[in-house]
């Protein structure tokens, strides 16, 4: 990808792969996730995950799963508040970049 | 290198990590490694890099929070050049945002603050804002260089063309408080006018009950002077003495019961209705003062 996934853009994406699942996710499955949609190495995630879990942005806990216990990350109300924020700068954001853009090439066209 | 050996040396390197933090980091890439399942290992193994850069990476985290640097597609980046800049924690971004007014120059669209000025000396930060001595920041969606640029946030409206919207809102903003206060504070207003409604009734009801006894009084001084003028007229006859002196007595009361009658009727004929006029104006005078401000 030519752009870089700066820290909050990266922790808007984990928030929002996480708050899909109601019953919380695991650390495979969210890194899988993300990279479908960016390019990560294997071992971004954790100081990331870990890093959310202190703010209280997100919440652990271990559940059995073929027997061995498997930690699960999940959503707090906090982490939600903090998606909601991040979705919301997300879109003017980019309606700001594209109006620049789409500006641009008017320009252009006019130009020409 | 297998997973055991791989997960050993990242266990060696993890030696200085509080306790804690290092079997939370093993539990993590344990888990990986069971959820990849085995026949994935080599990959798993290949794409996290070395124990050493692994080991690293979390260590990194840990240092500063996870905020000295950010993550990139190749992975963690800054920690190196954790002085060239800082990326803020998410939590430092909420203070920001609550003292938003005060980081920057009143510039963020966020906070709504409607002034144009470029931020002071540089430094002043906005929301994933972050001071910038050399430049060349990647992925931080706002910043303000050395050199005084400004854009503490990337709602940052810097142009003095937009700064028209935050106020606008801003005033809505305060009508909408004025409104809150307004129901907030009701029971003491509303306590206000209902004491002032109920002085004028009680004020009211007194002039009635003066009025009233002026008027019983003489009535009653009047019908006891009538009849006792009536008993001396026929005791004269009997007692003419007796009967003069009721007579007498009797006149008196008349002429006392006059004189309250003749206070009711000034009462009745200047006190009470300029009282009322007053009232009246008062109670228009409130009404209307309220009515300007509803």
């Amino acid at each position: 990808m030519v752009f870089n996934t700066g820290a909050a853009l990266l922790d808007a994406i984990v928030l929002a792969v996480v708050s899909h699942e109601q019953e919380g996710t695991y650390g495979y499955k969210i890194t899988q996730e993300v990279r479908l949609v960016i390019e990560i190495s294997e071992s971004t995630l954790y100081p990331v995950l870990r890093r959310l879990q202190k703010d209280e942005c997100l919440e652990i806990y271990d559940m059995e799963c073929a027997g061995r216990n498997r930690r699960y990350y999940r959503i707090t109300e906090k982490g939600r508040a903090q998606l909601n924020l991040y979705i919301s700068e997300w879109h003017r954001y980019a309606a700001k970049l594209n109006s620049i853009f789409e500006g641009d090439i008017r320009r252009e066209v006019k130009n020409g | 290198m297998d997973r055991a050996e791989f997960m050993r040396r990242l266990s060696d390197l993890l030696q200085e990590v509080p306790p804690a933090e290092r079997e939370e980091a093993l539990q993590y890439y344990n888990d990986y490694f069971d959820d990849a399942g085995e026949g994935n290992e080599a990959e798993i193994i290949a794409s996290l890099g070395t124990p050493e850069e692994l080991a690293k990476s979390i260590m990194a985290g840990l240092a500063d929070g996870g905020n000295a640097g950010e993550f990139t597609e190749s992975g963690f980046r800054g920690y190196e050049q954790k002085n060239k800049y800082q990326v803020m924690s998410t939590g430092q971004a909420q203070d920001q945002e609550q003292g938003g007014a005060q980081g920057n120059a009143g510039q963020s669209g966020f906070s709504g603050n409607p002034g144009g000025q470029p931020n002071s000396a540089g430094g002043t930060n906005g929301f994933y804002g972050q001071p910038n001595g050399a430049g060349g920041t990647y992925g931080s969606y706002g910043q303000s260089n050395g050199a005084g640029g400004t854009n503490g946030t990337y709602g940052t409206q810097s142009n003095a063309a937009q700064s028209g919207k935050p106020g606008k809102s801003m005033s809505g903003g305060q009508i909408a408080l004025i409104a809150i206060l307004a129901v907030l504070t009701s029971p003491i207003w509303i306590g206000i006018l209902g004491g002032l409604f109920g002085c004028m009734i009680g004020l009211f009801g007194a002039l009635l009950g003066i009025f009233i006894a002026f008027l019983a009084v003489g009535v009653v001084l009047l019908a006891v002077g009538v009849a006792l003028v009536w008993c001396g007229i026929v005791g004269i006859f009997g007692a003419p003495l007796a009967g003069f002196a009721l007579v007498g007595v009797g006149l008196i009361l008349m002429a006392l019961g006059l004189v309250f009658t003749c206070l009711m009727v000034w009462t009745v004929g200047s006190a009470m209705p300029a009282l009322i006029r007053g009232c009246v104006n008062l109670c228009h005078r409130i009404f209307h003062r309220g009515g300007e401000k509803a």
